[in-house]
């Protein structure tokens, strides 16, 4: 094989999507890491303000504004979505649909290398002068369009590049993975036997090339509004600010599914393998996921419910908001009906599927009282926002795609990681993430506002409850600290991990059929699907499990050497 | 490794209806089109919260040259439309010329009427009405020569007895189809 023979083209400029995936990974660890840093700042500076906080210094408000914008927009654009798109999706989706590859693996290339340069801007801006970005990651104008209310220049201009760029390598990857699934699965696999968490890609790549256009629009007219004085959110010139947060909200909303639901696919995967148990309610799930893409695209008002939106649209927006949770009711439901008097392999990755159902479900109960308008007048713009959104994405996104890791991990390396050292991180990373973020609850209800760098400004109340802020922040120094155990076993285990074999899980779905890890081209004969996805502990049989698809000897292998 | 069947021995599994092309182009195409549905909101929105439309002392727009020219993308459409109905390569790669030359044309006249806009003192600065009509008119551009740009490198392809022209139709018809759209929305309403 001459063409993968070269180092460059063999792992850094190659079309493998495994490598693309395992770079997606890679990099995406690396920003997590940053995220996580910085919001050691942001909690250290709330909890004892205006003390030196080591490897930051003092962290002045406008400092303070920095790190909280720098930290949503890691997380969300930097990690969340290579993670859980750019590396579980494009090392998923082939392999589990019995493809050689994605359908178009250059724009494979180019996305990964886009989304780098979007990395490597973002990165710079925190070198510019006056900082990066600080008018909050949803960028709202007028403290994104004018200086003057961040002392930021250029780094909010760097801040809009960095995301064009990444929402242009996410383009390229949801036209792959879309291409992929409808035209490249493996003959006798039909859409309704799609391994679950390849639905889950598909449709979060639906929602994303279908939300992200008039966020682009918006982000346009903001760049403009920068650099031209276009004034298209300056009422001054005629412009309107809630113009942008309608553009902004529109993706947005649906952009919290992107996130989810690759993660929930994972879960669910992980969940049916190791319950032995089929799935429960498979075509359910598909169609309240698809019904839940639908309602996400008119739930984005209730952002606004504050904003200066017109009250008479604050129902019909609340009644969609609360509709969502039906389907994705249904969804956690199917989950937790796949455990039932299951014998459960509790395995990490198991652990943290479990986990990540549990704590979502917090997530989503809490959003119910922000969906609805009259609450959330009161509830906006408190701490009890962002317990509730972390305890939604952090799930999602965080244990979803440990449970991802742990789980395929072998698959991807070749190697096991180290069971023992797993669990461990898993109960310290469920203790210490409750820990920082069930005191927030409790802030938010007593009034603590968000986004500000001095919670002691404020006499009347929240000077009794800074035991709160600092139980929490102890959380947030225990849940970044433990992530050390994960990045010793990733690495040490990619190294030294007892050597894996095909199947360790004794899965169903087609990627366990090659050997670990697969090689260039992913089988080594035509994969064919022979039964459902899911056929665990089939009625009748001796064995507990019947794999998906079997090998058939390839078809020209011989043409070609 | 070498038990690993290599990417030129890699069989197309499937028929499919579609051709990964065509789909991919799809994808892309859906996903302009939100962009543009993002753009023509803001100006809806922007236009409706306006009192007078255009305000006092700003330019008009060239209505009858741009009508004309909207004939000429139109025609373009044809073309390509011609060239993926066409039997022959030779007539083919013709057809695809034409539509080449005239999107140049189409793109070449929206940069002239641009220039004595901006001569006549239409400024993206000066208010949503400028601001909107430079970003709605100057993001077709933009999709109209990343469009040029598919045909040329779709007739290159084409006289190699390769390339997807039905991909290039889907995606040019876009462009083509999409302006008369904007054009009423932002020249004549």
């Amino acid at each position: 094989m001459s063409e993968q023979s070269g180092f460059w083209s063999r792992y850094v400029f190659s079309t493998d999507h495994k490598t693309i995936a395992k770079q997606y990974l890679i990099t995406g660890l690396i920003m997590a890491v940053l995220g996580g840093w910085l919001a050691q700042g942001m909690r250290a500076q709330i909890a004892w303000p205006y003390t030196d906080v080591p490897g930051f210094g003092l962290i002045e408000p406008g400092r303070f504004n920095a790190l909280v914008t720098m930290h949503g927009t890691i997380m969300v654009f930097w990690v969340a979505m290579p993670i859980l798109l750019g590396a579980f999706g494009n090392f998923l989706i082939p392999l589990m649909i019995g493809a050689r590859d994605m359908a178009f693996p250059k724009l494979n290339m180019l996305s990964y290398w886009t989304f780098f340069t979007s990395t490597v801007v973002l990165v710079a801006s925190f070198f510019v002068d006056a900082g990066p970005a600080a008018g909050g990651w949803t960028s709202y104008p007028p403290l994104s369009a004018d200086p003057g209310y961040t002392g930021v220049h250029l780094g909010t201009d760097l801040w809009i590049l960095a995301v064009a760029l990444e929402f242009a390598s996410m383009l390229m990857g949801g036209v792959n993975y879309l291409t992929t699934t409808v035209n490249m699965r493996a003959p006798g696999m039909r859409m309704m036997d799609l391994p679950i968490v390849v639905w889950m890609q598909l449709s979060a790549a639906v929602l994303f090339m279908l939300s992200v256009g008039p966020l682009i629009s918006g982000a346009v007219m903001l760049l403009l509004d920068r650099n031209l004085g276009s004034g298209f959110f300056d009422p001054a010139k005629g412009g309107d600010p809630l113009l942008f947060q309608h553009l902004f909200w529109f993706f947005g909303h649906p952009e919290v599914y992107v996130i989810l639901l690759p993660g929930i696919g994972m879960v669910a995967e992980v969940m049916t393998s190791c319950a032995r148990k089929t799935l429960f309610g498979y075509r359910m799930i598909v169609i309240s996921v698809i019904a839940a893409g639908l309602l996400s695209f008119i739930v984005w008002a209730h952002h606004q419910f504050v904003s200066g939106l017109d009250p008479r649209l604050a129902l019909p927006f609340a009644l969609t908001t609360i509709l969502i949770s039906v389907p994705f009711a249904v969804v956690l439901f199917s989950l937790i009906a796949t455990l039932w008097r299951a014998s459960i392999r509790y395995t990490p990755a198991m652990l943290f599927a479990v986990s990540t159902v549990a704590m979502f479900l917090i997530g989503g109960t809490t959003g119910i009282f922000l969906g609805a308008a009259a609450a959330d007048i009161y509830f906006h713009d408190t701490y009890f926002v962002v317990a509730h959104f972390h305890y939604t994405l952090f799930p999602a996104t965080i244990l979803g795609m440990l449970t991802g890791i742990y789980h395929w991990f072998p698959k991807m390396f070749g190697r096991m990681l180290n069971e023992t050292l797993g669990k461990v991180h898993f109960w310290l990373t469920i203790l210490f993430f409750n820990l920082t973020f069930i005191p927030q609850f409790v802030l938010g209800i007593a009034g603590h506002p968000r986004r500000v760098a001095d919670p002691l400004q404020y006499d009347l109340l929240l000077r009794d409850m800074q035991s709160y802020n600092i139980v929490s922040t102890v959380g947030a120094i225990g849940l970044f600290s433990v992530q050390i155990l994960f990045i010793v076993n990733f690495f040490l285990s990619m190294l030294r991990g007892r050597a894996a074999e095909a199947n360790p899980w004794q899965a169903t779905t087609v990627e366990w059929l090659t050997p670990s890890p697969p090689g260039h081209g992913n089988f080594a004969g035509e994969v064919v699907a022979v039964r459902g996805p899911y056929e665990y502990s089939p009625p009748g049989e001796d064995t507990d499990w019947l794999p998906q698809g079997e090998l058939q000897p390839a078809m020209h292998s011989a043409t070609s050497r | 490794m070498s038990s690993v069947v290599p990417p030129a021995a890699w069989s197309g599994a499937r028929r499919v209806p579609v051709s990964n092309a065509v789909l991919g182009t799809g994808v892309y195409v859906a996903t302009a089109i939100m962009f543009f549905g993002g753009l023509v909101s803001a100006y809806l929105v922007l236009r409706a919260g306006s009192p007078a439309w255009p305000p006092a002392g700003q330019p008009r727009l060239p209505v009858a040259i741009t009508g004309a020219n909207t004939l000429v993308l139109l025609a373009s459409g044809l073309c390509v439309w011609w060239a993926r109905r066409a039997a022959q390569l030779q007539s083919r790669t013709r057809a695809l010329h034409a539509a080449i030359v005239l999107g140049f044309v189409f793109v070449g006249v929206q940069g002239i009427e641009w220039i004595r806009l901006v001569g006549y003192g239409l400024r993206a600065s000066g208010g949503s009405y400028g601001a909107t009509f430079y970003t709605i008119v100057g993001a077709h551009a933009v999709h109209a020569l990343g469009g040029i740009a598919m045909l040329v490198v779709t007739s290159r392809f084409v006289r190699a007895g390769r390339g997807d022209l039905p991909a290039a139709l889907l995606y040019w018809g876009f462009v083509v189809l999409l302006w008369p759209v904007l054009y009423a929305l932002v020249y004549l309403v």
